[in-house]
């Protein structure tokens, strides 16, 4: 085959900008590779400085910072007009103003904001944190869900399930995100706020609810007709009672998870994980993830004592621990091939570790409740942290957590439904190609199809837009940001607009115009590595 | 169960269901399968007819008694929708989806915000597709240079903030009509779609049927519009559909921070804007443009949605494994049959 | 086997464990200290500066957070007297020719650091807001490529200048016990004392950062001392903290940046998210305020502050009116809002340079057609309706606004309408206004039937386009066609003369009549309409020359300016912008009134209930 792109999911950027030189032999390797990877950054060079003319000159012909002296009553307004001109180099073209402003970038100088006398770089160095505060955990939970729900629904192409899945990742994509996040702050939090004061259920709402969970992992679990009808019942019950066990007792006012808990969950995860990454015939697997879960159980008094002085350096200590300790869990149950169940055992102890640092910060949940500012009402609207609240690390995290979530869910609810039609195309046409007929043909199991073979291919294409989301991903979500309050770098962005602030807006596109112009270079290499068929370079 | 056997029942199923169709036929026949968007286009098709006929369009008068500017006295309390049912049974009224605080009617205001978003999202389906389709072209077929220049500056545009557009827009038309605001933002939108082209060429260049237009003398232009372009137009109508989509929500999401389209003129994002505090006070003011633009967003993409199923073969149905034992276990059947 | 071995041992383990946990775990630490009573204001842009009177630190989002750490020596009360905080200190005329004005700070008034409040203060004032101090002219300075100030280290520019403290051109007189400043001015301004106050940094800190002078007497005297020596190397470093130093987004390290005068102190400042103050435990001179920490968390999004308030995180916010905010806060539990009007003032003004419709060259320059032109049209703008239908649904108690220079309420604004001859306006008559049109035509035969008008207006503002609807509805009838000519660069086009009428709103930062002056005086600043009357400036010049401007007789000229400018169909005042104060029931006490710093003015009277 002379070449072979890979086109036209949704919108991926079909092909590598450039075409990358494959390798030839190691020697003939390097040195295109390094003249490419050169002029391709001279080149972008090129591009982020015709973009940055381009935004300079549309904003300076798009705004009038003297706008609000023109209506000033002061009597000496004149002189003030003077003085703005004069401060803002407003007597001059603004292509002049543009190279000015290009010299000192050169320079190192962004510039200072003249409405607020605050310099660019102090400004985007503090959105910046929280731009990324916010955005990354909803791209992560963006993508991991898109994915995992696009892989299902293209496992259960055209059921009930793919149909409710494109439904509503179609309805999702619909929704203007301020929408959205309206309805979640009058819902989410205003309403869960209230429920709070009575944390009842009405019985109406806990059988509709079961009913819908039974629906909805029948669907998912599908298989013949006794299968789903199982799986229905077990669903529908499960949720019930945990529905019902809410309702009656005053877990939501004092929750945690307690021994019982983190050790069905941890059971749980080793369930899953070994049922994905090994299958549950492999024994050793299960059982050194089981392991796994149950040391984590045993730590929770333990871990108790330590966690009083915790700080995010210890978590992390301590996620590399519970990672290392199920390696050793997975290397002493042995076999054949070690690394499975250390894999698998890792894994676990890392989800296990996560539901006891789950489990810490609901012990705190009444205290935090309790305090004057929070008043019952955790679930907040506004802001990044609730002012005047003094507590130890699980009070702030928990506080962050109750103002993180509502914007999250909103850029998760408005972003995953691409990344589901994306993945799902994807593991289509993955599905459809040969070598998945021949890994079948060999006799290879469905699971070790779907997961090897077919779901690490369908993710190429998916490789080379994430890069280009993670560089947009620093320009904020503005809409977002505004609605919550959120100072991050939408904001930044928005509020300079406003302000007619152009160091600022220029200081702000020069960071993400950069990052997209890398993530792009990115995209053409990933692409590149991901896919050998790329043609060389003529 | 041998390889050779599955492989036989899998171009059964395909070869019967393409037996002797045009591709042109074997698309619009996947199309018109698809469920989804079929509906889709039915509902499209309703709106666009009411929203035409009801307050007319241009100089072409509709049969609604009240124009989208029009002050009549307030009906309801509030302004409140006279549709319902009341004495008689069900009844539209004067003001079937409620007016404003000064009187204008809702359902007129709705239409016109649709007939402009209508407006701005075909505007910016075409001539985004338009600049995609003919850089993206010239980009893949010339290759080289010329690929290297038009790929760059496809980069520069990418990284313009589209509100920035919406910003600029106010100053030098004074306000965004439906048009410039559309053509305004087909010129930063067209990015994707000249990507998605060039790779298309890219692909298409090196097969034979190019090589032989070339021997024959076909011309670059020729090649490219005349062979090149067919083979690519899936790709071309299934993104030209999803920017359509993601365009009526760009127009939403500009007028709500104040960018797009301003009064007097309405269109659905600038409604939902204006009354967006109206949520939960006045529902009829902040609900109504807001179904018609999910609806319209939901039809189109599920329009571009089918177009794609219907396009490309490579997404159609896998049959499963335990479809293909079954079909193995028939054929397995009707041999013995055949053999007793 | 092995596996086995495993598990059992692991399962000894877990059983181990759980048994242990019969024992006790550390306790769960709480959160400290929830016992102050503090009050949470929503507001939408965050402060920026303590030195709000530089050119870029004079705004609202500063004033308001230094009207509670840094009181001046008056404030207007809820019925917009001006009041004088008597502990504080006191500003007297004594004498009226010169004008000679005496500032005295009270004994015992100090700065949170302990230092005193004296003269030096009251000298910095003066001095930085000066523009004979400086030595480059602000549109003169050199700038560097980024646009901004390249000051010479030997010249001396203060950012932001004062045009009532440039008449005090003699270095003012310092009282023998340091507390009491008497200044000169070479000319009377009837608002002198709108430019007299207390500045919102202290002049030993100035001094301090400047100088590096850490005694407070010492950086005192040498602030003192180079402002009267007019030293400009010294006055050059004092200028540079002076402009830029008091800038700060989040809480500064430096707590010379906010020393406070005031009964609140800033605590903490979170960048762009919220800002506390606590109280100021040296604060004894004037009425304590009830709550101990007040704490401003800024929104930007109007909708966002009212779902804050609902959901208890912020007690007291001032959104922007509409219908549905008001609807959406009265279907709040535990939620009180009050109507009211605020600052800004909406009116229709006409073009007179333009050739159009009101311009005497285009009736042959027959000046009575064209003043009964522009009379019939005004007359025909239904401001009773535009009240009824937008302003009425969001303050119930809202009324037509008959005066130019009084706000209504204030002191002085009956008289005016009672006097100026308002009536004849009414709330929009057509017929009147037919018959107005009918005289005009009879003096000028030639004018068409109907008369264009192009109508400018901020075409994004929902209430300006619905109420240009109704006034174009109206108007139609009597026989003009009013031209939409709604842009959002509205604000450029003032005074170019494309367009012959327009509407939009003025904003009063305080009751003195010179205030508006710029607006109607021939060639004047904000005159875009090209309003000329010999008259009218006379008496501005008058009001200019008096002393006091809330005499019988000064305000006698106001409301002679106020007759001329109706009778001459100048334009016309339609309404107060209506506002509403929302806070929740825990927060009792609020007032607002129009003027800044509206919903605080009264803010040591807040309590909070049970």
């Amino acid at each position: 085959m002379a070449t072979t792109v890979l086109t036209e999911i949704e919108d991926a950027p079909a092909a590598p900008d450039e075409t990358v030189p494959t390798r030839r032999s190691r020697a003939a390797r390097s040195a295109p590779m390094l003249t490419f990877l050169a002029r391709r950054i001279l080149s972008s060079l090129f591009v982020l400085l015709g973009a940055t003319f381009i935004v300079f000159m549309l904003f300076s012909y798009s705004v009038d910072p003297l706008e609000d002296l023109r209506f000033s009553t002061a009597p000496n307004v004149q002189q003030l007009i003077a003085e703005r001109v004069a401060a803002l180099n407003l007597d001059v073209p603004p292509v002049v103003r543009y190279f000015q402003w290009l010299g000192n970038v050169v320079t190192g100088d962004l510039g200072t904001s003249w409405r607020t006398g605050q310099s660019v770089s102090s400004i985007l160095g503090a959105a910046i944190p929280n731009t990324v505060t916010l955005v990354s955990g909803a791209l992560v939970l963006a993508i991991g869900l898109g994915v995992l729900v696009g892989i299902v629904a293209a496992l259960r192409q055209y059921t009930r399930f793919d149909y409710a899945v494109t439904f509503l990742s179609f309805v999702l994509f619909s929704l203007p995100s301020f929408w959205v996040a309206v309805l979640l702050k009058l819902w989410g939090a205003i309403g869960f706020n209230d429920f709070l004061r009575d944390p009842t259920i009405a019985w109406y709402w806990i059988v509709g609810l079961s009913v819908l969970s039974g629906g909805l992992w029948s669907a998912i679990i599908g298989g013949v007709r006794r299968t789903r009808w199982v799986s229905f019942a077990a669903a529908t019950v499960a949720t019930g009672a945990i529905l019902a066990f809410v309702s009656e007792t005053d877990w939501i006012v004092q929750p945690s998870l307690g021994y019982v808990g983190i050790a069905v969950l941890g059971a749980g995860v080793a369930f899953a994980v070994v049922a994905l990454t090994a299958g549950l015939s492999n024994r050793r697997a299960l059982y050194a993830s089981l392991t796994a879960a149950a040391v984590g159980v045993a730590l929770k008094l333990p871990l108790q004592f330590l966690f009083v002085n915790a700080s995010w350096v210890m978590m992390l200590g301590l996620a590399v621990a519970a990672v290392a300790c199920g390696c050793l869990i997975g290397w002493l149950f042995g076999g054949d091939d070690r690394r499975v169940s250390m894999r698998a055992a890792a894994v676990t102890a890392l989800g296990t570790g996560l539901f006891l640092f789950v489990d810490r910060v609901m012990q705190v949940w009444y205290a935090y409740n309790r305090a004057s500012q929070i008043n019952f009402r955790p679930i907040s609207t506004i802001g990044s942290q609730t002012p005047g609240l003094r507590g130890d690390f699980w009070i702030t995290t928990l506080d962050q957590f109750t103002h993180i979530l509502l914007p999250t869910i909103t850029l998760v609810l408005i972003s995953f439904a691409g990344y589901t039609r994306y993945t799902r195309a994807s593991m289509l046409e993955v599905m459809n190609q040969d070598y998945i007929r021949t890994a079948r043909s060999k006799g290879l199991s469905e699971r070790v199809v779907t997961v090897r073979h077919a779901f690490r291919n369908a993710l190429i294409p998916l490789a080379t837009i994430v890069p280009l989301d993670v560089a947009a991903m620093f320009g904020g979500a503005i809409i977002t940001e505004r609605i919550f309050a959120w100072s991050g770098m939408g904001s930044v962005f928005i509020t300079a607009l406003q302000n007619m602030d152009a160091d600022v807006i220029m200081g702000h596109f020069l960071v993400v115009g950069s990052l997209l112009v890398v993530a792009s270079i990115l995209v053409d290499f990933i692409y590149a590595a991901l896919d050998p068929r790329i043609r060389v370079n003529a | 169960m041998s390889t050779v056997q599955t492989d036989s029942v899998e171009n059964a199923i395909e070869l019967k269901e393409v037996e002797g169709l045009s591709q042109g036929r074997i698309v619009l026949r996947r199309f018109l399968r698809h469920r989804g968007a079929m509906a889709s286009i039915i509902v499209l098709a309703a709106i666009v007819l009411l929203v035409t006929t009801s307050i007319g369009w241009g100089p072409v008068p509709g049969w609604w008694q009240h124009g989208f500017r029009d002050l009549s006295p307030v009906a309801n309390a509030g302004g409140a929708p006279t549709m319902g049912f009341g004495d008689g049974g069900f009844s539209f009224g004067a003001h079937p989806f409620g007016q404003d605080n000064i009187g204008r009617d809702v359902f007129a205001m709705v239409m016109r915000g649709t007939q402009q978003s209508l407006t701005v999202m075909v505007v910016i389906g075409f001539f985004a597709t338009l600049i995609g389709v003919v850089l993206g072209a010239l980009s893949g077929y010339f290759r080289g240079r010329s690929d290297n220049i038009i790929m760059r500056f496809t980069d520069m545009v990418i990284t313009i903030p589209v509100i920035m557009i919406g910003a600029i827009l106010g100053i030098l038309v004074g306000g965004a009509s439906a048009w410039s605001l559309a053509i305004a933002l087909s010129l930063v939108t067209w990015t994707t779609m000249a990507r998605l082209v060039r790779a298309q060429f890219l692909a298409l260049r090196e097969l034979e049927f190019v090589d032989a237009a070339r021997v024959a003398g076909a011309s670059s232009f020729r090649i490219m519009f005349k062979h090149i372009l067919p083979n690519a137009i899936g790709v071309i109508i299934v993104n030209a559909t999803l920017l359509m989509a993601s365009a009526i929500l760009l127009e939403t999401a500009l007028s709500f921070l104040g960018f797009g389209i301003r009064q007097p003129e309405v269109s659905l994002g600038t409604l939902i804007n204006e009354y967006q505090a109206a949520f939960s006070t006045r529902p009829w003011l902040f609900w109504w443009p807001g179904v018609f633009i999910v609806t319209i967003a939901l039809c189109v993409n599920f329009i571009g949605d089918g177009l794609r199923d219907a396009f490309d073969p490579r997404q159609r149905r896998i049959p499963t494994a335990r479809a293909l034992a079954k079909a193995d276990a028939k054929k397995a059947a009707k041999a013995l049959k055949a053999n007793a | 086997m092995k596996i086995r071995r495993i598990a059992a041992a692991v399962a000894a383990a877990t059983a181990g464990a759980i048994v242990l946990s019969a024992c006790s775990t550390p306790d769960v630490a709480g959160v400290a200290g929830s016992e102050t009573q503090s009050v949470t204001v929503g507001w939408n842009q965050p402060m920026f500066s303590q030195n709000n009177l530089t050119a870029s630190g004079n705004a609202t989002a500063n004033a308001n957070i230094l009207y509670l750490t840094n009181p001046n020596f008056y404030y207007y009360d809820g019925d917009l007297n001006l009041q004088f905080n008597d502990g504080l200190g006191s500003i007297k005329a004594v004498s009226q020719d010169p004008l000679t004005v005496e500032v005295t700070v009270n004994e015992g008034v100090v700065w949170s650091d302990g230092t005193p409040v004296d003269a030096a203060d009251i000298i910095l004032w003066w001095g930085a807001q000066n523009p004979k101090f400086n030595t480059v002219a602000g549109g003169d300075l050199e700038r560097d490529a980024d646009g901004n100030e390249v000051v010479p280290t030997d010249a001396v520019w203060f950012s932001g200048t004062s045009p009532i403290m440039e008449l005090v051109s003699q270095f003012p007189e310092i009282s023998e016990d340091g507390r009491t400043v008497t200044m000169v001015f070479d000319e009377t301004r009837p608002d002198w004392m709108m430019g007299l106050g207390m500045p919102p940094v202290a002049a030993h800190a100035v001094a301090d950062i400047a100088l590096g002078k850490p005694d407070a007497a010492e950086a005192k005297d040498a602030l003192i001392a180079a402002f009267h020596d007019n030293d400009k190397a010294t006055l050059a470093k004092i200028a540079g903290v002076w402009n830029t130093g008091f800038n700060f987004t989040s809480m500064p390290d430096d707590p010379r940046l906010f020393l406070s005068t005031g009964p609140y102190i800033l605590n903490e400042f979170v960048e762009n998210q919220h800002l506390t103050l606590v109280r100021n435990e040296k604060f004894s001179w004037g009425p304590i305020p009830a709550i101990d920490e007040v704490t401003f968390r800024f929104t930007e999004d109007p909708m966002a502050s009212i779902t804050a308030l609902q959901n208890g995180e912020v007690d007291l916010i001032a959104p922007q009116s509409s219908v549905d905010v008001l609807q959406n806060l009265a279907n709040i539990n535990g939620v009180t809002y009050v109507t009211d009007i605020e600052g800004t003032w909406e009116h229709v003004d006409l073009t007179f340079n333009n050739g159009g419709p009101f311009d005497p060259a285009t009736y042959g320059g027959n000046a009575e057609a064209a003043r009964l032109v522009r009379q019939a049209f005004l007359m025909s703008i239904p401001r009773q309706q535009i009240i009824d239908t937008l302003i009425h649904p969001l303050q119930s108690d809202a009324a037509i606004r008959n005066s130019f220079l009084f706000v209504p309420g204030a002191p002085g604004y009956d008289e005016a309408v009672a006097a100026n001859g308002s009536d004849i306006f009414g709330g929009g008559d057509a017929d009147k206004a037919k018959e107005l049109l009918g005289q005009a035509r009879a003096l000028y035969p030639a004018m068409p039937q109907t008369i264009d008008v192009r109508f400018l207006y901020g075409a994004s503002n929902v209430r300006r386009a619905n109420m240009f609807q109704l006034i174009q509805a109206a108007a139609a009838p009597v026989g003009f066609n009013v031209i939409d000519n709604g842009d959002d660069m509205w604000g450029q086009r003032l005074g170019d003369g494309t367009y012959d009428a327009t509407m939009f709103g003025w904003q009063s930062t305080n009751t003195f009549l010179l205030n508006a002056e710029s607006n109607y005086v021939t060639d004047g600043q904000n005159n875009f309409g090209g309003f000329s009357n010999a008259e009218v400036d006379a008496l501005w010049a008058k009001i200019a020359e008096s002393a006091d401007d809330t005499t019988a007789e000064v305000r006698g000229f106001a409301h002679e300016i106020e007759s001329t400018l109706l009778h001459e169909g100048f334009g016309l005042p339609i309404f107060q912008f209506p506002g509403v104060v929302a806070h929740s029931d825990r927060l009792q006490n609020v007032s607002s009134i129009a003027l800044s710093p509206t919903i605080l003015w009264n803010f040591w009277e807040w309590t909070i209930a049970g």
